[in-house]
């Protein structure tokens, strides 16, 4: 059976030296596609794709899952003779599962968005990380969002159940255009984190390095990290 | 309180003369410009859209694809004015992924930007979409050209007929009649 845009087309009385509106909608479609094939390619070339490399983290949760048992007993025999070499991704799970998000926020004095706030750290403490995405969107969105709300939503989708990494580094990012003297020795800390949670060692490594060459809060942690992604 | 770092650029970076000059290229069927500015805008949306709305980076992709398509026909029709074009641009991302998500994603709707009445899709029919791509592809360069120019690049006549290198714009007026037929012709062939 036709389908009835083509019914239609057939049936109709075309003008000759005119498209039809119809005809015209479909040619529009078309080359808009052609348009879209062509932005794509320079895109790609460009390295940005339709699909972010999936992270060296998220790929390998299943196998941890079943590692991780299997090494728990293996590891606890192996601790007694010296500390094997930390893996990377491991640390890194480690590191980002010590983040606080609460510590974060902090309070304008204006009430309704105190309270938000408030509220937003309580689901955070709840784990409703989603929840707590979702208040935070709010200062985000009317354009009152401050360096924390960024810091606090890049913790939030580092530590979410369904960690999104590359939405981390852009809220850090973000964050960091405040050029706040308060977040920016913690920005390298995170961004070195989100960096190599998302499989971008170099990132990682060049986040982390300052750290260590600046002595600063972190600086071990961050040479251990290094070191282990290196 | 900080002024939130995204409001600070809101033309893509362009000034006024810049942004006439790339609407007057557009309009005189070279985007160039425009591509060179807004692809290089194209992560940036893809992250505002993901910070904002919490939208997963792998649907971002298709919904600033098919919004800067939309902004171009918008910018060639002299429908977007000079001022907060990046405001303008990410409402129509966001109604666009507001739409597509069905309204299934729990977000603050007192907060969302004023909706915009966005083009349904006229063609929901693939299959009609298919035949009409490859009964264009089988036409001939310079009929491609005509059309294009005509229905998609909105080209007036006298910039298509110097495009196609006809001797008048009377004959460039013939050619469409022909092109029009030529293309009906492969189309209801290859539609059987």
């Amino acid at each position: 059976m036709k389908a009835p845009l083509r019914e239609q087309l057939r049936a109709q009385s075309l003008p000759e030296d005119e498209l039809s509106e119809a005809e015209q909608q479909l040619l529009r479609a078309v080359l808009d596609q052609e348009l879209q094939a062509k932005w794509a390619q320079a895109l790609a070339e460009k390295g940005v794709h339709r699909d972010a490399p999936k992270s060296r983290l998220r790929m390998l949760r299943p196998w941890l899952a079943v590692a991780a048992t299997i090494l728990l007993l293996a590891v606890a025999g192996w601790w007694f003779w010296g500390s094997p070499a930390p893996d990377g991704n491991q640390l890194l799970a480690d590191e980002i599962g010590q983040l606080d998000a609460v510590s974060s926020v902090e309070r304008s004095g204006n009430t309704q968005a105190d309270s938000l706030r408030n509220r937003i750290a309580t689901a955070y403490s709840n784990d409703s990380l989603q929840k707590a995405l979702s208040g935070i969107s709010v200062f985000i969105i009317d354009g009152t969002a401050t360096v924390e709300d960024y810091v606090f939503a890049g913790i939030c989708y580092l530590q979410s159940p369904e960690p999104d990494y590359a939405a981390a580094i852009n809220a850090f990012l973000e964050a960091r255009k405040f050029n706040s003297g308060r977040y920016n020795d913690d920005l390298y800390w995170y961004l070195g984190l989100a960096y190599g949670a998302n499989g971008e060692k170099e990132k990682a490594i060049e986040e982390l390095r300052p750290l260590v060459t600046g002595g600063k809060r972190k600086a071990s942690e961050a040479a251990a990290l290094i070191e282990a992604l290196d | 309180m900080s002024a939130g770092p995204t409001t600070v650029n809101k033309n893509f970076g362009l000034s006024e003369a810049a942004f006439k000059q790339l609407q007057e290229a557009l309009q005189q069927g070279d985007q160039q410009l425009f591509e060179q500015i807004f692809l290089s805008h194209f992560e940036r949306c893809r992250s505002l859209l993901t910070i904002k709305y919490g939208a997963p980076q792998s649907d971002t992709y298709d919904v600033v694809m098919w919004s800067l398509i939309q902004f171009r026909h918008l910018l060639l029709e002299g429908k977007v004015a000079y001022g907060n074009l990046e405001a303008y641009f990410m409402r129509i991302a966001v109604s666009k992924y507001l739409r597509e998500q069905n309204s299934g994603k729990e977000i603050p709707t007192a907060t969302l930007p004023e909706a915009l009445d966005l083009p349904t899709p006229y063609v929901e029919d693939e299959e009609t979409l298919a035949i009409l791509a490859k009964a264009w592809s089988k036409l001939g360069d310079i009929c491609r050209q005509l059309l294009k120019g005509f229905y998609y690049d909105k080209l007036d006549l006298r910039s298509i007929t110097a495009l196609i290198g006809d001797s008048s714009e009377a004959n460039t007026r013939q050619r469409k009649v022909r092109c029009i037929k030529e293309l009906r012709k492969i189309f209801f062939e290859l539609e059987g």
